[in-house]
């Protein structure tokens, strides 16, 4: 039996396993039998073998250059580094639908196996919901775009390659994050709609809740940030953001699972928000489901979706079809989630979470209402337009910036209301910080004043976490505690607190690497010769030489550029290269980055002229370091917040 | 008093921390490449001809570039490339006719629930103190 076969027929089985799960399931809820609704969930465990020895398939045939296989043929060649091989499976549309199937089947079972024990009423709903999730994505590959297709006559002996754009290291994190992190919305979606099914939403369950989308919401936000520093490092892909539909429908789910993870505490300690929190997660599943869409062969253009099939119109009633099974959901189910209990206080933390909340929900819609209004227009207008990076600069950027604002306010604020000598006394010190930043940038430079807004809004959120850190370890310092060994008792013993706050503070990195390269980006072009000097800020660039490599897929050119210091000391020599891929007739530039804490010397070999003469476009970057940093403080604040709070004791 | 003393003190400190940061932030000089990234690609998915290195893009920034020397205005040469290509060479819709609503409709929507939201919130409030 062929390689294809294999993996085909382990696909159909994976797809009648998924259908046994579901009426398996269902039959068991009906009959009240508990020996069908353990052979149903025993189905769904083995969905993720057969998947993931079915990716194995695909992953085999691309290591050992198998390009019998169409998909293979599409997406591989001889040439190619061979790291590239383990993770070209997700290079395309028809793989990258497996490697979707494979996380959502290893979800379905890492969900069983580690949900909690008093939250068996809804397994069987939750068996069902999963697997037909599963069942949907092995339907799509058995069905319509299945991977392991074969050619019948006249087999290649090469492929046509990767998509030369992919072959970058980012490959092997952002593809696979980005794509895990969308998939895996289905858990807490799941989880909760199972548990409205069965009249069980209560607050053991809403702590698996937490911890699964802490988990998925993390996944998808360093996913994003890692797509982020990729583009960055490529010129292709035009930035570190430029507001991309598929950026976009990236973003939006994480938007409102951010909302999410902030009104699940409050339904946690006050028992508020339900009906709000139950309405999130199914926007952000649905929103999951439009990114889908839109990712394979949606309505609109961008630098980077899979190549146009007609699966967009599978995708897209996938989308209706989740958007209806929501609303149904909510509507029947509505006085089972309803819950009495009422903000107390304009004034306090649970007020402060719904203005964010509010805030996350605004720049979601101004994201989507920007992506389909080109479509909107053309419907009905007849004309066609494009809302590009300058639109949603200046009507997100405002929205970004009260949100920043409201991150600094509402960690000083108490549960149930605040008094106002607590206000003030929490407020004070930031605030003077915040008022005194931003008289400062304003005066100093011509720069707008949206720059310094920004820049004074995280120096108040900044000063919030510092002080709080402050007040809080105080009291354990004068028992006469070391003020180090204090600092981390105070993490350690509020774990959930002291963990978001450590992912404030990466979001503020973020956004501090955001205001240096908006607002105060230094940039310049010149043809330049190999021995000549450019100067730019307090560096001086000289290219020491101008080299081309052949390859059988590629033409590499690559530029050695001598960086040195105003006192003419090399400090540095960095390496950019335009390399051409002619069956694709594409070009991938790679920038030389001499990156500090400070700012980034940028450098793209924009166009190779002739043996000694080069185009160079170099643009001084600052803080943009402090973007990348925040990826691993986002991971470790995340971690900290879910650190099992009896790990301690046993 | 003493209080008091030590905010002014902190406030001091603070200021001149900030100076020591600011003192040799560059002045902006990127007018072109404002431009630039305003101005789509005609022959790319989804790319400014900032980002693109199609010729035609090329071509493009030159023409923004001889445009800036001749001392025409951002609007002017924006128009130039709209007046030949379409709107849809822009990168944002110009806030003119239709395209109005693009940049309207989160405005009014935003401030609006934002107002029902804050009126719903201050009436729950006080039906429970």
């Amino acid at each position: 039996m062929s390689i294809s076969n294999l993996g085909l027929s382990l696909l159909v089985i994976t797809m009648n396993l998924c259908i046994y799960s579901i009426i398996g399931s269902i039959i068991g809820i009906r009959l009240g039998n508990s020996q069908i609704k353990i052979s149903a969930k025993n189905a769904a465990y083995c969905t993720f073998f057969t998947t993931l020895i079915s990716s194995m398939c695909l992953v085999y045939a691309f290591v050992t250059n198998d390009f019998s296989i169409k998909y293979v043929f599409m997406h591989s060649n001889l040439s190619m580094d061979p790291a590239y091989t383990w993770v070209a499976m997700y290079a395309g549309n028809e793989g990258s639908l497996l490697y979707i199937a494979l996380v959502i089947s290893l979800s379905i079972l890492l969900v069983l196996l580690f949900k909690p024990k008093d939250m068996y009423e809804s397994e069987p709903h939750l068996i069902a919901i999963m697997s037909g999730f599963l069942l949907f994505f092995i339907g799509v590959m058995v069905f319509f775009a299945n991977p392991f297709d074969t050619f019948q006559t006249n087999i290649p002996t090469d492929g046509r390659g990767m998509n030369p754009l992919l072959a970058h290291p980012g490959m092997f994190s952002h593809p696979p994050l980005l794509m895990a992190g969308l998939a895996t919305i289905s858990i807490p979606f799941s989880l909760i709609t199972s548990m409205i099914l069965t009249g069980t939403f209560r607050n053991n369950g809403l702590d698996f809740v937490r911890t699964t989308s802490l988990i998925v919401w993390s996944i998808l936000g360093v996913g994003l940030l890692l797509g982020s520093w990729w583009a960055y490092t490529i010129l292709g892909w035009g930035g570190y953001w430029v507001w991309d539909p598929i950026e976009n429908v990236g973003l939006m789910p994480w938007l409102v699972m951010t909302a999410f993870i902030h009104s699940i505490i409050v339904q946690r300690r006050r028992g508020m928000f339900r009906v709000w929190n139950v309405l999130l997660i199914f926007l952000a599943f649905v929103l999951a489901q439009f990114g889908m869409f839109i990712n394979r062969g949606g309505p609109v253009v961008s630098v980077h979706s899979f190549a146009a099939s007609t699966l967009g119109y599978i995708f897209l009633g996938f989308m209706v079809f989740s958007a209806l099974f929501c609303s149904l959901i909510f509507i029947a189910n509505y006085n089972k989630i309803y819950s009495d209990n009422k903000i107390e206080s304009v004034i306090s933390r649970e007020a402060a979470f719904l203005i964010n909340n509010f805030f996350l929900l605004a720049i979601t819609f101004v994201t989507l209402w920007g992506l389909i209004f080109p479509l909107i227009n053309e419907v009905f207008y007849n004309e066609t337009v494009t809302v590009g990076a300058p639109y949603y600069n200046a009507v997100n950027g405002p929205v970004i910036l009260l949100l920043l604002f409201i991150m600094g306010i509402g960690p000083n604020l108490s549960w149930k209301g605040t008094s106002n000598s607590n206000l003030k006394t929490n407020l004070l010190y930031p605030s003077l910080i915040a008022i005194i930043t931003f008289t400062f940038f304003f005066l100093s430079s011509n720069k707008p004043f949206m720059s310094s807004l920004a820049l004074s809004s995280i120096a108040l959120v900044l000063s919030t976490i510092i002080f709080e850190w402050f007040r809080g370890s105080r009291s354990l310092i004068k028992n006469g505690t070391h003020w180090l060994y204090a600092f981390f008792k105070l993490i350690s013993n509020n774990r959930k607190k002291y963990g978001g706050y450590i992912v404030h503070i990466s979001i503020l990195l973020v956004a501090l690497g955001v205001v240096g390269i908006n607002f105060y980006q230094v940039k310049i072009d010149k043809v330049v010769s190999v021995g000549e000097r450019i100067e730019i800020g307090n560096y001086k660039i000289e290219i020491a030489e101008i080299s081309e490599n052949n390859f059988n897929d590629r033409r590499e050119k690559v530029a050695t550029f001598l960086i040195l210091d105003s006192n003419e000391n090399i400090i540095n020599t960095l390496e950019g290269n335009n390399t051409f891929y002619p069956t694709f007739n594409m070009a991938s530039i790679r920038a030389g980055i001499l990156s500090s804490p400070i700012e980034d010397l940028y450098i793209i070999p924009s166009d190779f002229i002739d043996n000694d003469t080069m185009k160079l476009i170099i643009s001084i970057n600052p803080l943009v370091w402090w973007m990348w940093l925040g990826g691993p403080i986002f991971i470790l604040g995340t971690l900290i917040s879910l650190w099992p709070r009896n790990f301690n004791k046993s | 008093m003493f209080k008091k003393i030590k905010l002014n003190l902190f406030i001091l400190v603070y200021s001149l921390i900030l100076i020591g940061c600011i003192s040799d932030v560059d002045e902006n000089n990127n007018r072109n490449y404002d431009l630039y990234s305003k101005i789509m690609c005609p022959v790319c998915d989804g790319q400014t001809i900032g980002e693109s290195q199609a010729s035609i893009a090329n071509d493009m920034k030159n023409i923004v570039d001889a445009n800036i020397s001749d001392g025409k205005t951002d609007d002017e040469i924006l128009k130039y490339f709209e007046d030949r290509y379409g709107t849809e060479i822009l990168s944002a819709p110009p806030n003119n006719g239709t395209n109005t609503i693009v940049w309207v409709t989160p405005f009014i929507l935003i401030s609006l629930s934002f107002i029902i939201f804050s009126v719903w919130l201050k009436k729950s409030a006080k039906g429970n103190s």
